[in-house]
This record gives structure tokens, sequence and C-alpha cells, in this order.
């Protein structure tokens, strides 16, 4: 309990909301001074923005995560901490200030799987109610502020296991000790906690615009939305500073020979992600900023219906197009956020189990660069019915198919890594493979939204629901179930369970094909996205109810994958340092990997993935020859 | 390996050939009834994609199932797969090749859709969104409708405007849609070419009342088209006048049959003892009614969310509220 108590977690929470109180206090006693309505109904919105704001500083402080910061302020020495923690037990690392790599990685790993449990379960309550028309037991407003929720939790879970694998993999990966800056690596991961709680918080109060936020519907919005917007906003924050650290340690830190064409495929994919949420993430900050700043202080940037005083001091209208193009000016590159890492993921582990070099490793790693860069400039298409001009319609159309391009280079060379290997079919193996065909699904619906007149018919219906989850579930969930499967014994030292494992994948795979398919057929014949009730008349029931039944199977599927992996923690049989018998450096020293990665550096003398030829990828220098 | 190639091969076109023929006779079960010369355009270019889809689905498909059966590892075969790194010629091709297929559906799109949007028109509708309703005005006719009523074959020219957030105008059948932003004035062109009854159903995210924020469209001859637009003057009797606006603004929230929808049921309210979240009970009257109109947060029925829209004496006068209390007096269970 004392040891509990003295986790950077829970001193973190109980901070943020003692943050939380004052924040409330400051704004109500600042009402009061100057003489305005301190009634809750009149100071609530002001109170709950100043309360957010403030409850995050509180974690900050409370939880020790800026503490070496603070004493290098004050001239006190702050020397980086090292090693298991004297005096507590093995788990509190995990749940404190904690500068190791992969202590770090496996806190961005299991809050991810937390975060993805949470808006699963969500998800499995609207699609509930969704099985059939009429509104059954959850009011629009709750189901609403459910859709939002779930929404936008599913993207903190990607961002935060995009960031597991990342941090857990990277170091290792380039042989390196650690990230490059430990601290601001422990800061980019604790500062996701205080956000999510308001995020959950908002529930509370719900919220009514889905994870999208747009103005003027969220300047009217329930009282929760601030808490959406300024959760969203820290999460961003964090996202960026995970981001410098990737990029510094993958070009910075690389062992010697390892040059950017012989770096391991997903240290390529990573840096292309890190590329764009380092450059794109300020967009969706500044314009969730902006309805925070319309809706506590007046400022029309968005809303067309000016108030009285605006009238009266000649302001012009805001302008919702506006919203939208700085929204999705990050939210469509941060698509590829989330794929660009699964697809390194996939790219990594099929020559592994095909025994076989990847096929075109610079055409891939080549195609993640052209996905990242022509990323930036398709935004529009999530605009093609939103007004903009028709002449920016076209061009976005032009640029949004020019994806496919690089996506396509990518499958092709998978299939060419398989051809002629001599595949095993392991559960990580089998769910790369899951992935392949649910990105197929994804990919293959994406271009019929990307012409513009077509998406004239398909916009906002089930048939983009069905579109974006088959693309986020081959992109990125299937890969990061194969990739923790995959380095599980590397990470804990033990075997998870293969029938378990397969039972997982035989479970889900086909599930979530009849939930996609399903989801794009109710699309075509008229379901619109976001509705808790459906006109029976359309006849789309059936799709709903195969829907609402394949979630149920997908979800209890991962309660499987979760059961394997904590019961295999514990119980699970010691596995051996290489189970996979793989090249990459990770796997050539103990398992779990020692506290700094190598007693000695790495030299790269081989391919990274040519399994045929004798000489390995690396070699550890002997110590003499270290420098 | 030339044979896996030419089993490989004969697997895709199975594959593509069953696929294709799936999309070929089943294109008409996979989207709604056609209704307008402008979705034609967009079910052709959908129908090449989805024939599109089925091919390469099929080659991926094919070669990775091919792949999976035909290269396992035997039982004791430790040996690694051969060390082959990459084709350049096979990369440039499977780059050139989606390059030129995504240029070509880029310039059929372009041309299509620029006819669809080209400005001729027979009619003119002004639309207006507003939460949680529609309505149409016909300014060359002089009236305005809570029903979209338009003549069969003729192209009409929607000019769209919102009175508060964003909606989207979208009629399945007709396949075009186009948001509703406040501040702007959006267009959207459609020729009608099948006569019926559809609805317009609001496609962008716009409250509470989203789901049920719909619209009855019915697509006519231009002979009863014009019978319509006579008929059209505002009704002389109150309770016929009450209808209508009730029909127009109020149903996608409030049921005239007593069962449960975003707000409480007509049927039945007019005279009524409810009972408000503050605890207090009020009889509904004109007096009621007049105010729940123009300020509906003030008093809120328990059970039920302050979610519904305010209406200024702009959108709906005195006199059209005295006739909505009229035509909510008939509506006794």
């Amino acid at each position: 309990m004392v040891h509990l108590m003295s986790t950077a977690l829970v001193r973190g929470l109980l901070g943020q909301a003692v943050g939380f109180l004052l924040g409330l206090v400051l704004v109500l006693a600042g009402r009061g001074l100057l003489g305005l309505d301190t009634s809750w109904e009149a100071a609530r919105q002001p109170a709950l923005v100043s309360a957010a704001l403030v409850s995050v500083l509180g974690f900050m402080l409370a939880s020790g995560m800026v503490e070496d910061w603070l004493k290098e302020m004050r001239g006190e020495p702050a020397p980086l901490r090292h090693g298991p923690p004297k005096g507590r037990p093995g788990w509190w690392r995990y749940l404190s200030v904690d500068y190791n790599h992969k202590v770090i990685g496996i806190q961005y790993g299991a809050t991810s799987i937390i975060l993805l449990g949470l808006a699963g379960l969500v998800a499995v309550i609207f699609r509930l109610e969704l099985t059939k028309p009429g509104i059954e037991f959850l009011d629009p407003n709750r189901f609403n502020t459910l859709i939002g929720w779930h929404g936008i939790v599913m993207i903190a879970a990607i961002l935060l296991g995009v960031g597991g694998m990342a941090n857990y993999l990277i170091p290792l990966m380039v042989g390196a000790r650690d990230m490059a800056f430990p601290r601001l690596n422990a800061f980019a991961f604790w500062i996701n906690v205080p956000a999510v709680m308001l995020v959950v918080l908002a529930l509370f109060w719900g919220w009514d615009t889905g994870w999208t936020g747009y103005p003027p519907l969220g300047v009217f919005s329930l009282a929760g939305i601030d808490l959406f917007y300024i959760g969203v906003f820290v999460v961003g924050l964090s996202s960026i500073l995970g981001a410098i650290n990737i990029i510094a340690t993958s070009l910075g830190m690389r062992a010697r020979g390892m040059t950017l064409f012989r770096m391991p495929i997903f240290v390529w994919a990573m840096l292309a992600t890190s590329l764009i949420a380092l450059t794109a993430t300020q967009l969706i900050g500044l314009s969730f900023l902006m309805v925070v700043l319309e809706r506590t202080f007046g400022m029309h940037f968005f809303t067309p219906i000016l108030t009285e005083h605006a009238k009266a001091i000649g302001s012009p209208p805001g302008n919702p197009l506006l919203f939208q193009h700085l929204f999705w000016f990050y939210s469509h590159p941060a698509v590829y956020i989330f794929v660009l890492p699964g697809l390194g993921i996939i790219s990594e582990l099929l020559p592994v189990f095909s025994r076989k070099p990847l096929f075109g490793y610079k055409w891939v790693a080549m195609a993640s660069m052209a996905i990242a860069l022509v990323g930036f400039l398709v935004w529009g298409h999530h605009m093609f019915t939103s007004g903009m001009s028709d002449i920016m319609r076209v061009t976005m159309m032009w640029t949004t198919l020019l994806v496919a391009v690089p996506t396509g280079i990518k499958f092709f060379n998978w299939l060419g890594t398989m051809w002629g290997g001599k595949l095993t079919f392991p559960t990580p193996m089998l769910f790369v493979l899951g992935a392949l065909s649910i990105f197929l699904i994804g990919g293959l619906s994406g271009p019929p939204n990307g012409t513009v007149t077509t998406d004239l018919f398909l916009h906002d219906t089930y048939w983009i629901v069905g579109h974006f989850h088959a693309t986020m579930f081959g992109g990125f969930v299937f890969p990061y179930i194969a990739a923790v499967y995959y380095w599980f014994p590397k990470v804990t030292g033990r075997m998870y369970n293969e029938r378990l494992g397969k039972l997982h994948f035989w479970l889900m795979t086909p599930a979530f094909w009849a939930m996609s398919l399903s989801q794009m057929m109710a699309g075509l014949w008229g379901m619109r996205r976001r509705i808790v009730d459906y006109d029976p008349a359309l006849g789309i029931q059936p799709f709903h109810l195969v829907t609402t039944v394949a979630g149920i199977v997908i979800f209890i599927a991962m309660l499987i994958f979760v059961g394997n992996i904590v019961w295999s923690a514990v119980k699970g049989p010691v596995a051996e340092a290489n189970p996979w018998k793989s090249r990459s450096p990770e796997f050539q020293v103990p398992s779990p990997v020692p506290e700094f990665n190598y007693d000695r550096p790495l030299v790269v003398v081989g391919d990274p993935y040519d399994y045929a030829r004798p000489e390995p990828y690396v070699v550890f220098a002997s110590s003499s020859a270290a420098d | 390996m030339k044979r896996h190639l030419a089993r490989a091969l004969v697997l895709i076109v199975v594959l593509a050939a069953g696929l294709g023929y799936l999309v070929y006779t089943g294109f008409e079960v996979f989207v709604p009834t056609l209704a307008s010369a402008e979705g034609e355009r967009i079910d052709q270019l959908l129908r090449l994609q989805f024939f599109l889809i089925a091919a390469i689905f099929s080659l991926v498909v094919g070669f990775a199932l091919y792949a999976v059966f035909a290269f396992r590892r035997r039982p004791g075969d430790e040996t690694a797969g051969p060390s082959i790194h990459g084709h350049s010629l096979l990369e440039i091709s499977w780059t050139l090749v989606p390059l030129l297929i995504v240029l070509g559906l880029s310039a059929m799109t372009t041309r299509d859709f620029f006819w669809i949007r080209r400005s001729d028109h027979d009619l003119l509708i002004r639309v207006t969104g507003q939460q949680f309703s529609w309505i149409f005005e016909y300014p060359e006719q002089g009236i305005k409708s809570g029903e979209l009523v338009v003549p069969e074959g003729k192209r009409i020219k929607f000019e769209i405007h919102s009175a508060d957030v964003v909606h989207s105008f979208w009629v399945p059948e007709w396949r075009v849609k186009e948001d509703a932003v406040p501040g702007l004035t959006t267009y959207a062109y459609i020729t009608p070419s099948r006569e019926g009854a559809f609805k317009v159903r609001c496609a962008e995210l716009c409250g509470a009342g989203h789901a049920n924020m719909l619209a009855p469209v019915r697509v006519v001859s231009q002979e009863e088209f014009e019978a319509w637009v006579a008929q059209q003057k505002p009704p002389a009797d109150p309770v016929e006048l009450g209808k209508r606006l009730v029909e127009q603004y109020c149903v996608a929230c409030h049921s005239l049959d007593g069962s449960k929808k975003v707000g409480p049921t007509f049927l039945g309210i007019f005279g009524r003892q409810t009972q408000l979240t503050d605890g207090t009970t009020v009889t509904v009257d004109e007096a009621y009614i007049q105010a729940s109109i123009r300020d509906p947060k003030a008093q809120v029925v328990e059970g039920f969310q302050p979610v519904m829209p305010a209406f200024g004496p702009d959108q709906l006068s005195d006199e059209e509220i005295a006739a909505i209390v009229a035509f909510l007096k008939t509506l006794q269970e």
C-alpha cells in the first residue's frame, strides 16, 4: 500500500484532482471579484476550462515527471536514474517515472491496450443500441457522447500503441542503450495520463459532435466538450515530443555500419511517422484551442452567427470551413501516423516467417516516406461535400489517389517477400497475414471515396465507417497484436500460449471481415454515420445485426488476448533468447533484454533479413575494439 | 518457379472471374434505386471501381493464398529461402501501372464532376437546414414547404443554407450530397430521373435530433408539380396550417402517436399536467407552448434533455404558433 501510494500514477492523479478543484475555485473567485454571475450554470464553462488546464499542471507537479528539470533549475544535481529502484517491488517502476526506454515502452503499450479495451467496450454498448431500429436504451445525447468518446479514445490508444512499439524497439533495433532524451521520453508518456483522465471526465457532461468536434455545433455543445478539446490538445503535445525523440534516436544513435538503408525497416516506418507527428499535430491542437477560446471568450473564429457584442464592434463572421481545413490538415496525415508503424511491423515480420529477405527494401522504405509526404497534400478529401470550391475538390482528388501508388508498392513487395519462401505460421505470422487481408479491404475501399463524384454518394455513410475501421484494424490493430505476440518472449522472457493465440486469431479475423462487409453494405444502402436511430424501410437491419455480433466476437477475442498475455507473463514457460531465429539485434541478447540492452557496441556487418547468408546482421565489437 | 506462377495465375483468374461476375450481376443490389441523371454518372464510375477492386483483390489474395499453401516450410527443413532482394523491372512496373490507373480514374472523375456541377438549370430551390428540420423555398414560384416536391426530368439547382450548425443535404437515391454550412451558400445540381417518394436525410452530425432530421421528397410529373404549386398557398384554416407547420418543424423530435422520441409526444399534450426538471408542475396551455418554442431551455419536461433549438419570430410568427396550438388541441387521446 505504501509502495502504491508513492507511485507517480497515484500521486499524479491526486495532484490532478487537487488541481481540478483549484482551477474551479480560481474562476469562481475571479468572477466573484469582478462582480460576475458565480452560479454554476453561468460559470461552469470557464470554470471547467480552467480546471482542466490547472489539473494537468497538478498532475505534472505531483507525479514527479518534471522533478529533474526543476532540480536543474534550482541548480541541484539531477543525475539520470538508472536501473530498478532500490527497496521497491518489481512492478513499482512501471507505475512510476522511469527513464529506461523499455519500461516506458511497456507503460505506453499497456496503457494502449487498456484504452483499446475501454473504447471497444463503449463500441459494444452503442452497437447493441444499433442492432434494432428505434431508440432502445441510449438517449441521443448519450449516444453522440459515446461515439465521440469511442473515436477519440481509440485514437489515443493507437498513438500510445505506436509510442509503445517505437520506444521499446527503436533503441534495440539501432543498437543504442536508450532513447536520445530519456527524461523527455518519460514526460511524453506521463502527460498522456492526465489528458486521458480529462477525456474520461468529459463523459460526465457529455458532448455531441463526435471526435471531430466541428464548430459551430462544438461551440454550442454540452459542457464536456472543453475537457475533450483540452485532453486532445495535451495528447498532441505528447505525440510531438515523442516524435522528436524518435527522430533524434533513429538518425543520431545508430550502431556502426548501420547506414540508412541497413536499418531494420520498422525504423524507416517510425521515421516517416514521426516526421508527420512532429509537423502536423500542431494543427489539430490549434483548431481545438481556437474552439475553446471561441466558447470561453466569444472569439468568432468559426461561427458565423455573431453575438450582439461582436456585431457592435464590427467583428467579421467566422468561417466553419476554416476549422475543417485546420483540423484535417492534421487528422488526415494522422491516419498515416497510425498505419505506417503497423505496415512497418508487417514488413519487419514477413521476412522472419518467410526466411527470405524483404523484397525491394529500398522501395518499401521510400514508399513510407512517399506516403508521409503525399499525406500532407490530401486533407481536402474529407471535405468533398463541405462546400469547398470545385477546383479544390478536384485538386485534392488527384493528390489523394496518388497515395494508392506507394501503398500498392508495399503490398506487392510483401507478396514478393512471401513468394518462394519457407513460410511458418505461428500466431504473430497469422496476425501479419490477417493484417494484410484486412488492410487490403481498407485500401481497396479507399479510391471510391477518393474520386469526388462517387464520394458525393459515399461521404458520411457507413461505407466510410467500414473503410476506415478496416484501415485502422489492418494498418494498426492487427500488426500491433502481431508485434505484441512476436516480441512477448523478448519482453517478458516467457512464451505466450500458442493455442489461445490461434483461437484469438480465428475468432477475430473472420469476425472482422464480416463486420467490414456488413458496415459497407449498410452504407451503400443508405445508412448514415453517427445516427442513433435508422429508418427500418432501408432494409439494413440484418447488416446491423451482423456488425453487432461480429463486434462482440472481436471484443471476446481481445479478452482472450489480454488473458493470454497477462497469464503468460507470470506463468508462461520460459522462452529461449531467439525463438523466431531472427537476425535482428534484440534477439541476439538474453530475454528479458538487460537493463542497458547491449554490453558491447554493435557493428552491422550483413543484411538485416537475408537468412541464407552465413554472416549475421550484427556482431558485437570485442571490448578492445570498442572505441 | 514458372509452374508456381502459372498455377497462381489460374487461381487469380478464377477469383477475378467469380468476383467480377458478382459485380456484373449484383451491382444494382449493392446500391439503392437510382433516381437522378447525375447519379447515373456516379454509378457508372462506382461500378467501374468495383470491377477494379475485384481484379486487384483477386491479384493480391490469389498470390498470397497460393504462397501460403505452396511455400509452407516442410517439417524438418531448417534451411532459408532464396537470397532474392528485389527486382527492379517488377518494382517499376508495379509503380507505373497503378499510377496510370489512378491518373486515368482522376481524369474520368474530373470530367464527370464538372459535368455534374455545370451551372445550367430549369428550377431553383432554396434549401435551409436547421436543427432538426428542412425547409424548401421555391423563389420563382413564391412558395415554402416542408416537403420537397420536384418535377421529373428537370435539372434543379439547390441553393443550400443552414440556420445554425453544419448539416448535409442528401437523398440517397439521387446520390449527390452537399453540406449546409452556416454563413455560406453551397450548391447541388440534381436532375430527378424517376418518379416516386424518397427522403432527404441529414448526413452531417448536427446534434441530438440528427438521426431523425428527415424530410419527405416526392418526384412527380411536370403537370402534377404545377398543380401542387397551385395548392401551396398557406391554408386559411389554422388547424390545417398548424398541422403543416408541425410536420415541417417538429416531428423529427416530437411524435404525434404517443411514441417516445427526443422530445415529449404531442399526442394529448394540450391541457396535460406536466412535471418539469426543476420539480414544478405546469399545465400545457397557449402560454406554455409559446414560451417553449421561443425559449425551450427555460422549462424542460422531466425525463428529457434541454436540446431543442429556439425558434425566433422570423422562423415562426406568433400567428403561426397560434396555428400550431390549434392543431395540438386536436391531438387528443
